[in-house]
């Protein structure tokens, strides 16, 4: 039996009428076309398909989009500005080279963008820690791990320059 | 996953009631270790009980009439319990505790009952509610830790009762030291090890047949809170099962380890006064 | 894998050799135990639900009996399917050896088994915790069983015309599929875990 749903997917507000056991992830891929979020595993452990759910990290893997109804979600896709201007977290792993294959990147950017509501330190060792739910099995981290450094620094002094 | 239904009570007594009417039917709080599961399909429940909107699971708050006790509802996320500064001003090991367990996604989903409720025996939470003497409330009545654990992924629950929140008394000192299994970071031995004002509790997890206490090493942290006390005693490897990531010797053997470091950890903090 | 385990039940070799020959009393040790049938003389299948922690798991077994030396000892042979859960196959030896000139019997068991399937792989970790649970939780029910059955052996012997019923006594291949599927449902929930 199909239930009804509102929700906020990225700013928009987002009415739909899905099965109970439509997980979020399958929800934000087929349902709204945003393939932004990325199945890896399909048992919570890699991290690529990582969104915010009310702006803290979740996996959507392991979420019904039951339980987030009324609530707010944000995909990699929301993270630009509406002009196109890309986020400061995806900048930096511009930069930083934080991405080969790509596969991971969308759950490592949103698990960094996430990072700044929970106090991280910007510092490698602490954004390693941090980054213990997302795998990735090109890069070997370093990228990344600078990217996200960078991304926070960025994120917490907008109008200034990176420490 | 099977097909279910799913409903989002209001009241407490509502959840109940439709565990009650429906065997089949499951609490769904976290849905970290449950929707795991079902995706697998090991599970096939025909009715999930969302309990997040039930917001009076979801209080964290000092008991003033209580003794200072904290009480912390069974839909506290793991994250919010690492985060609260209520937790970490006044049972520190357990804001560490929650914060240890698996990944922040997880954490931020992951919930107190949920845990408990599930009691894997790798568990952290279990260890964190034995060891601090923790009496779990339900819908219905409060379970002391030392009755509410009963073995493998076994707890003294009724088929249609909730879990409502764990009220812990206030303590002198506790400590979590946890050897993680690297991929999953559960506990492939977990030691929580808390002294109280009434004597010392010392809570394992990871061993493998649920939550256990390790009543000789507490009897002799008793008379000397030193980690010299535990000196000769061995955990029994009977009280282990291994599998193929440690055996149940070396379970034992890392229970008596992390235990001795526990205890040279709260030791050394009493004897310099540092801030727990 | 390998598993085994020593029971010390204080009741004559006799009566444990009864018990186990039981089929009602062999399904009521076995925690989720549906269904039980017998297929012939030497076979039985049965169905059993086992659920532990958040997973739950319906298991088809069949047992074959062989090398019976009543009422000694028995071995035997299962195979168990338990759907997208996984299967198992092994075989187990039971033996009765009776102590304390009589008064009480030592329940030896020993079983090899393998196992496939998702559970097997997934679950790995809590294979053994299960095995040992399990069997705890039957040898408990047994004991309970049997100290039920003293009970009604001296109420029977009892010279009052109220004394109940002896029940009657099953042929050895009861027994035999009682114990094969308490240790199937074991061996193969545990076997499932494996991996």
């Amino acid at each position: 039996m199909a239930i009804p749903l509102t929700l906020q997917i990225n700013g928009r507000r987002v009415e739909a009428l899905v099965a109970p056991v439509t997980l979020l992830v399958d929800f934000i891929r087929e349902n709204l076309g945003l393939t932004g979020t990325h199945q890896g595993c399909d048992t919570a452990q890699c991290g690529a398909c990582t969104v915010l759910v009310d702006g803290a990290a979740a996996k959507s893997c392991n979420l019904l989009v039951a339980q987030v109804n009324g609530g707010a979600v944000t995909t990699i896709e929301g993270l630009a500005a509406a002009d196109g201007a890309l986020h400061p977290m995806q900048q930096a792993f511009g930069r930083h080279h934080g991405l080969q294959c790509g596969y991971c990147t969308p759950g490592m950017v949103m698990r960094g963008v996430a990072m700044a509501a929970e106090d991280v330190p910007a510092e490698p060792e602490a954004v390693r820690c941090a980054l213990s739910g997302n795998l990735c099995r090109c890069t070997g981290y370093r990228g990344i791990v600078d990217a996200v450094c960078e991304g926070l620094q960025r994120m917490r002094a907008p109008q200034g320059e990176a420490a | 996953m099977n097909s279910f239904e799913y409903r989002r009570p209001t009241r407490v007594a509502e959840a109940v009631q439709w565990l009650r009417d429906d065997p089949e039917a499951k609490l769904l709080a976290g849905g970290q270790s449950l929707l795991a599961a079902m995706k697998l399909r090991f599970a096939a429940p025909t009715l999930l009980i969302d309990l997040q909107g039930l917001h009076e699971l979801n209080e964290l708050t000092v008991l003033r009439e209580d003794g200072e006790a904290l009480w912390i509802g069974a839909m506290c996320s793991h994250a919010k319990v690492a985060a609260s500064p209520l937790v970490r001003e006044r049972l520190p090991m357990l804001a560490a505790l929650a914060h240890g367990i698996g990944d922040q996604q997880v954490r931020n989903r992951g919930t107190l009952g949920g845990s408990i409720a599930n009691a894997d025996p790798a568990a952290c939470w279990p260890a964190g509610v034995l060891a601090l003497n923790g009496t779990v409330c339900t819908d219905r009545r409060e379970i002391p830790a030392d009755d509410f654990f009963t073995g493998l992924f076994g707890t003294a629950l009724e088929p249609d009762e909730l879990v409502c929140g764990v009220r812990f008394p206030a303590l002198v000192q506790a400590h979590y030291l946890k050897f993680e299994q690297p991929a999953s970071r559960f506990a492939l031995t977990g030691v929580a090890v808390a002294r109280h004002a009434s004597g010392v509790r010392v809570a394992v997890t990871g061993l493998g047949n649920g939550i256990w206490r390790w009543t000789e090493a507490e009897q002799a942290l008793a008379s000397q809170f030193i980690a010299g006390a535990l000196l000769g005693l061995q955990v029994d490897p009977a009280q282990a099962s291994g599998d193929i990531h440690a055996s149940a010797e070396y379970r034992a053997h890392l229970a008596g380890v992390l235990t001795r470091r526990a205890v040279q950890h709260l030791a050394s903090q009493h004897l310099f006064s540092i801030p727990r | 894998m390998n598993y085994q385990g020593t029971q010390l039940l204080p009741h004559p070799a006799e009566r444990v050799w009864q018990a186990l020959l039981d089929p009602q009393v062999l399904s009521g040790c076995i925690a989720g135990c549906e269904q039980f049938e017998r297929v012939d003389d030497n076979h039985y299948k049965s169905t059993v639900k086992i659920s532990i922690g958040p997973v739950s798991a319906r298991f088809s077994s069949t047992v074959a009996l062989a090398d019976v030396v009543a009422p000694q000892r028995c071995t035997l042979q299962f195979a168990g399917q338990g759907g997208v859960a996984g299967f198992g196959k092994g075989a187990a030896q039971v033996q009765l050896l009776p102590q304390d000139g009589g008064a009480s019997t030592r329940l030896d068991w020993s079983a090899e088994a393998h196992v496939g399937g998702r559970l097997a792989q997934i679950g790995s970790r809590l294979i053994e915790a299960t095995v040992r649970k399990m069997s705890e939780d039957f040898f408990l029910r047994f004991a309970a069983q049997l100290a039920k059955l003293a009970q009604h052996e001296a109420v029977a012997t009892m010279p009052t015309a109220e004394a109940p019923a002896v029940r009657a006594r099953p042929p050895v291949k009861a027994w035999a599929r009682a114990v094969a599927v308490a240790l199937a449902g074991g061996m193969v929930y545990w076997l499932c875990f494996k991996g």
